[in-house]
């Protein structure tokens, strides 16, 4: 029995020891330690393990850390920022028109592909039938203008009609209205009054005619789209009696963007 | 007074919140919801007059055509009122998910018909799941947070509007 508590007390002394030097030994065991100590007592917890180079080290890099994220919480904002520009450097200065740069301000998921409300309105010029551009393809126009708001109606909306080409050729066309199912943000709209016999294959690029309807001459102009503006690709075709009819997939990815560019006429 | 207040005041949370959340690309029918809550407690007039209220504004931000929705909202919380048990607010989960369930689908069919556009299968139907769980899910805490200012307020709340009437009816 004796001999057995000698061994206890040899055993718990040389553990003793070694608890009370592993800090110094290696830093990582002080945290450990300190937590087991200093409820028992604070004072030598506090004179041997806290405080030590460990923890000023964490502390400081505990700082450098959140200060690293500030940064790049900075960085990705301005990264997010001059993506949005390039995209909108991408349009090009087109004659006789200015361009008014608005920001998308309201949205639902539901009706986003139809319509949405931009940040400028009737105070920054904008008027109904204005078109609208993401980077340099064209989306749709203004439908509805109030003060400091409008509302921008996409191609896939019934009462938006664009009169377009087919790049290459004479050929025009009237663009209106959702054609097909939407597939990942991509809008497919109708290309109609094509004449029956000439060949349009799929692929075929479809740009603006430069041509006005005549509510949009009503407009003063404003509603006026230049030539030449690049809307979609042609997916697929089929013949009535008297017109061909294509599929158009419009350029413009109506989810992914936050900036549109308004074009008015400069009429003076 | 103090019943108009407050209807409108959580009302119109219901509107700014519905328009933000859908703003970040989530749809949930908190003006439907609003609906269904203002019917319980107030019968259907004040069900009617606050969704005229809301749905105008609605409509011109998110493009929706959202009354006809709301009304069969109405219509079904009516019934529930009548016919179900609206003293726990936890309960309140079946009623609501059915409720809503109906007046999404008749907004959907009021965007389909209203912009002659295609139903988008996969997209509709997540966000139909989506709007319908979230608004279910979050109904009793909805409605316990408005029992508790309409509490404050020494107004009828949800969760007893039952019990008053029949006590009411008792009295007469």
């Amino acid at each position: 029995m004796r001999r057995f508590l000698k061994i206890f007390w040899i055993v718990s002394l040389v553990s003793a020891f070694f608890l009370l030097v592993l800090p110094y030994i290696s830093p990582r065991f002080r945290g450990l330690l300190n937590n087991f100590v200093h409820p028992i007592l604070p004072g030598i917890s506090k004179s041997l393990y806290s405080e030590t180079d460990v923890v000023k080290e964490n502390s400081v890099l505990k700082e450098r850390v959140s200060y690293y994220q500030s940064q790049k919480e900075y960085w990705d904002s301005l990264f997010d920022e001059n993506r949005k520009l390039r995209e909108l450097q991408k349009m090009q200065q087109i004659p006789l028109y200015n361009t008014i740069v608005a920001s998308v301000s309201v949205r639902s998921p539901l009706t986003g592909k139809y319509r949405f409300i931009i940040d400028k309105g009737e105070l920054h010029g904008l008027k109904i039938g204005m078109p609208v551009l993401v980077a340099d393809t064209l989306l749709g126009r203004i439908v509805e203008v109030r003060g400091d708001h409008a509302v921008v109606g996409t191609l896939a909306m019934q009462s938006v009609n664009v009169f377009c080409r087919i790049k290459g050729t004479d050929y025009y066309g009237k663009l209106s209205g959702e054609a097909k199912r939407s597939e990942e943000g991509k809008l497919f709209c109708s290309l109609t009054w094509l004449p029956r016999d000439v060949e349009i294959k799929e692929g075929m690029i479809v740009l603006s005619s430069g041509f006005a309807s005549e509510e949009e001459m009503l407009r003063s102009g404003s509603g006026l789209i230049p030539r030449n503006i690049k809307i979609g690709v042609v997916r697929s075709v089929s013949k009535n009696e008297k017109f061909q009819e294509a599929i158009v997939e419009l350029s413009a990815n109506w989810r992914s963007f936050e900036h549109i560019t308004v074009l008015k006429k400069n009429l003076e | 007074m103090k019943q108009i207040i407050f209807t409108a005041f959580t009302a119109f949370l219901a509107l700014w919140l519905e328009v933000s959340l859908a703003n970040l690309g989530i749809i949930v029918p908190l003006v439907m919801f609003q609906a269904f809550y203002i019917t319980v407690v107030r019968k259907w007039r004040w069900g009617i007059i606050t969704s005229l209220v809301l749905c105008a504004p609605l409509d011109n931000l998110l493009g929706y055509a959202s009354l006809p929705a709301v009304i069969v909202v109405i219509i079904i919380a009516s019934f529930w009122r009548n016919i179900g048990d609206c003293s726990r607010a936890e309960l309140q989960v079946f009623p609501v998910g059915f409720g809503i369930s109906f007046g999404v689908l008749v907004l959907y069919l009021s965007v389909l018909v209203k912009y002659d556009g295609y139903i988008q299968w996969f997209q509709w139907a997540t966000q139909f799941c989506g709007a319908v769980v979230i608004i279910a899910f979050s109904s009793p805490f909805i409605i316990k947070f408005q029992d508790i200012l309409a509490d404050k307020l020494q107004l009828s709340t949800y969760s007893k509007i039952q019990r008053e009437e029949l006590y009411s009816a008792a009295d007469k």
